[in-house]
């Protein structure tokens, strides 16, 4: 039993010993381990935690304990309707309310609808405001902005439903790797044209940032959001010093019961919250621009504080020292869009689209110059031709962005393949058991002669032998037969030589309805941002972070593989259960059933799975849309 | 024609009441020895910091999140009048702050972890709690244990360990709402940490 006493020269042994080095520590421990044996071994324990890397109390408990709160669900489920659009899934939810992917029952077209907090709404004249604004952008009928179908009002709620855009926003595309300049210019010039016609208009969209610019996927950029930032303006008030200046917008903006919106694209007279103009969105614009070069924001900071002060008072760090090879040109251009004096900055995006134009062509025409050398002069280009002058800027930058995407398709592969037709089979045996790699003998491919369209994947699994709770001798990839010991993890790696949708599903045993119980492996909060998308060439590991683990139970584990060209609304809807809270498991029994009658509908046509035994890898083959196939784990 | 001798107090309307005096307000009685304050500040702050838990944890995913550590001087910053305030003070609310932080994660830990066990169990083959991380919920609520453990032989310890780890403060901050030494701060920390890893090991 520990007395306070023995605490103490517990704590004084403890801090003398991680004082010494470690041969002076050795002999330290070896001369108290005659004196005092029993305490010995309590400090060989203190000090082994104390050099623990990564472990407990690293971070402060609301970090550690973070998943806890997980976000609550989202208001509308799947089938109720609001006004006569028929809720399909959330999409997701920003600072200004929740967004759910939903049908017109009209008019029979998906549209994206936007549920305004009432908090926002509750103010009839600032409603009035933005739907007047909201209206005057959309109408615009540019092809970078956003249609607005409707703006309406069902059972006391506001919502926006406007054109149901399939893609990602800039935000999630600047999480894969840092974005090549030509990419950034196609972007930034198509969103630039959509500002400058709203600016021509007198509209300013006030809350420029990734969230509010979405890529299709054939490369048209679309501006979100306009007027929207005016729901949330507040009364301007006179202040005169800094410091009560950030404090008035620290408080504005984490205003107890409403969700904080970022101050990151903020501009200098934004945070000191006087009257705007368009240069307001210059500015944060040049925040896009900058972090799309250099991969992160250019004025940060640990508290929104921080960051306001750093928006008003700090010059970034030149993209020059954090994104080198950018030319001079566009550090330029991005140094006179962030100018914190807006009568230093370019007064209109106008002038900002002309430079990046320059720009552009500069590029293009040494691209041009580079090619029309000899070609054994030439180096190996780097960015496509861009060989579409006689197109649209939209279409030229459409094509530029899915060359991108194409490029990163072209790889090599030069492999040997063990057909193998079926599904196969991994077994994954008991103690001292063996994993093998089964030949399935199940029905034979049917080709079916109607779809031309064919889908392929392939995955491979790792597995990570464990050892008291730990991992133990490096990961390795599961080849046809192992020695397979309890505690072994798994991970699936699937590599998707095309874009389209992934979906992993472990099926469980039945529930009392007889209906299995599913529980969803990907997509998940904790991986690919939530979403089902995959980009052509992406290869991506299922769990991210960890492994997955078996029960003791032994049985057959299915787990079902769907790879579709586009979303399946039935199993977009399981991603609400795909977070800590549900920790996967489908708990709706409505949902459960059109899973499984989903996956029954799929599965009569057994794909082609080619087995690559040299590097331990399936690679699967169907045609149509959607492919579905069961990976089986036998655990004896 | 006025009956009352004195006049009524007036009633407080409805409106929300600044938040900023009455923390501020509170924070001064209750260091002059009233206790009683202390009951109308917890769940000021009790609510302040939940809701930016919650927020934190919203914005995680977003670029320039919240520092964890910022949590408690966010709360501060928002709640308290900075103008009329004493370093004292400030001091006062990081240590109230990080008790109510604890209670906070703690309490939430045990209400989890019985919804898990109490709900439905849908036995499922492959085990789901590594995807999302080891349980922090256990981990907590055995910290919270080991960490009563730790003060009844050594109150002091235990009382840095809830305001560095609970109340995200640094050492610094810590020495001050503990009138300790810099040094002395950080030897309690070290020393706890490594016992309290220990234990948890166990």
């Amino acid at each position: 039993m520990a007395t306070p006493e023995s605490m103490q020269r517990l704590e004084e042994l403890f801090h003398e010993a991680v004082g010494l080095g470690p041969q002076q520590r050795a002999d330290f421990i070896k001369r108290l381990r005659d004196s005092d044996p029993e305490l010995v071994s309590e400090l060989e324990s203190l000090i082994a935690a104390h050099e623990q890397p990564d472990s407990l109390m690293d971070a402060p408990a609301y970090e550690a304990g973070a998943e806890m709160f997980a976000e609550k669900p989202p208001a509308l489920v799947a089938g109720q309707l609001v006004g006569h659009y028929g809720i399909i899934r959330p999409l997701g939810r920003g600072g200004m309310g929740e967004v759910y992917l939903a049908g017109d029952t009209k008019l029979d077209r998906r549209v994206a609808l936007k549920l305004l907090p009432v908090e926002f709404t509750n103010h009839k004249d600032r409603l009035r405001r933005f739907i007047l604004e909201a209206k005057a952008a959309s109408s615009l009928n540019h092809p970078n902005i956003i249609t607005i179908h409707e703006i309406g009002e069902a059972d006391g709620a506001h919502f926006i439903a406007t054109e149901f855009i399939e893609g990602q926003t800039l935000k999630q595309l600047m999480q894969h790797p840092r974005m090549a300049l030509p990419e950034i210019l196609d972007v930034s010039m198509q969103a630039a044209n959509a500002l400058q016609a709203a600016h021509a208009a007198g509209i300013v969209h006030r809350d420029i940032k990734p969230d509010n610019i979405m890529l299709r996927p054939d490369g048209i950029v679309k501006v979100l959001d306009f007027g929207l930032a005016k729901l949330t303006e507040k009364s301007r008030q006179s202040l005169t010093t800094a410091d009560s200046r950030i404090d008035t917008m620290v408080r504005a903006h984490t205003r107890p019961g409403t969700v904080m919106g970022t101050i990151d694209y903020m501009s200098p007279e934004q945070a000191r919250g006087l009257l705007l103009d368009e240069r307001t969105d210059v500015f944060s614009f040049g925040v896009v621009l900058y972090e799309m070069a250099a991969g992160r924001i250019p004025f940060a900071g640990a508290t929104s504080a921080d960051a306001l002060v750093s928006i008003l008072e700090k010059e970034p760090e030149p993209l020059a020292e954090c994104a080198p090879g950018l030319p001079a040109e566009f550090e330029r251009i991005v140094t006179k869009a962030l100018r914190k004096n807006r009568e230093e900055r370019y007064q209109t995006i106008k002038d900002l689209l002309i430079d990046l134009k320059s720009l552009k062509e500069e590029l293009t025409f040494a691209q041009k110059l580079e090619r029309s050398r000899p070609p054994q002069s030439r180096v190996g280009s780097a960015m496509r031709p861009a060989a579409t002058e006689s197109l649209t800027p939209e279409h030229q930058a459409a094509v530029a962005t899915n060359a991108r995407l194409s490029q990163k398709a072209v790889r090599s592969k030069r492999r040997t393949m063990a057909v193998v037709l079926g599904v196969i089979g991994l077994a994954v045996l008991g103690i001292g058991g063996t994993i093998l790699w089964r030949r399935g003998t199940s029905a034979p491919v049917t080709t079916n002669s109607a779809p031309s369209v064919q889908r392929t994947i392939s995955y491979w699994v790792t597995v990570q032998k464990y050892r008291d709770g730990k991992p133990f001798q490096e990961p390795f990839r599961l080849r046809d037969d192992i020695n397979f010991e309890k505690d072994y993890r798994i991970r699936l790696t699937v590599h998707s030589p095309e874009s389209g949708r992934l979906y992993l599903l472990n099926e469980g045993p039945p529930a009392a309805d007889q209906t299995p119980t599913f529980n969803v492996m990907f997509p998940s909060t904790s991986a690919n941002n939530n979403s089902a998308i995959l980009t052509a060439n992406q290869e991506i590991q299922i769990p991210e972070q960890t492994w997955f683990s078996f029960d003791n139970q032994q049985g057959t584990e299915k787990i079902w593989l769907v790879w579709a060209e586009k979303d399946v609304p039935e199993l977009e809807a399981v991603k609400g259960f795909a977070n800590p809270k549900d920790r996967g498991v489908i708990g709706s029994p409505g949902l459960r059933t059109a899973v499984n009658q989903f996956l029954n509908a799929h599965s009569s046509a057994a794909p082609l799975v080619e087995r690559d035994q040299e590097k331990k890898e399936s690679v699967i083959r169907a045609n149509g849309e959607i492919l579905v196939h069961v990976i089986k784990l036998e655990h004896h | 024609m006025q009956i009352a001798a004195t006049p009524r107090t007036p009633r407080m309307n409805n409106s929300v009441i600044r938040p900023d005096k009455s923390i501020t307000h509170l924070l001064v009685k209750w260091g002059s020895g009233e206790k009683a304050a202390l009951d109308e500040l917890i769940p000021l702050v009790y609510d302040e910091l939940r809701k930016l838990a919650a927020s934190y944890l919203r914005r995680r995913s977003g670029s320039n999140t919240l520092q964890a550590t910022a949590l408690v001087h966010e709360a501060y910053v928002r709640l308290a009048d900075q103008s009329s305030i004493s370093m004292e003070h400030r001091a006062q609310f990081f240590g109230l702050a990080a008790k109510i932080m604890r209670d906070i994660l703690v309490d939430h830990a045990r209400r989890r972890l019985a919804t898990k066990r109490g709900g439905q169990q849908l036995r499922l083959s492959l085990t789901e709690a590594e995807r999302f991380g080891h349980k922090p919920e256990v981990e907590l609520i055995a910290l919270d244990e080991a960490l009563k453990m730790l003060a009844s032989t050594n109150p002091q310890h235990s009382r840095v360990v809830e305001l560095r780890f609970f109340g995200g403060l640094t050492i610094e901050e810590t020495a001050q709402v503990m009138s300790l030494s810099h040094a002395t701060t950080e030897r309690y920390w070290g020393f706890s940490r490594a016992w309290l890893r220990r234990e948890l090991a166990a």
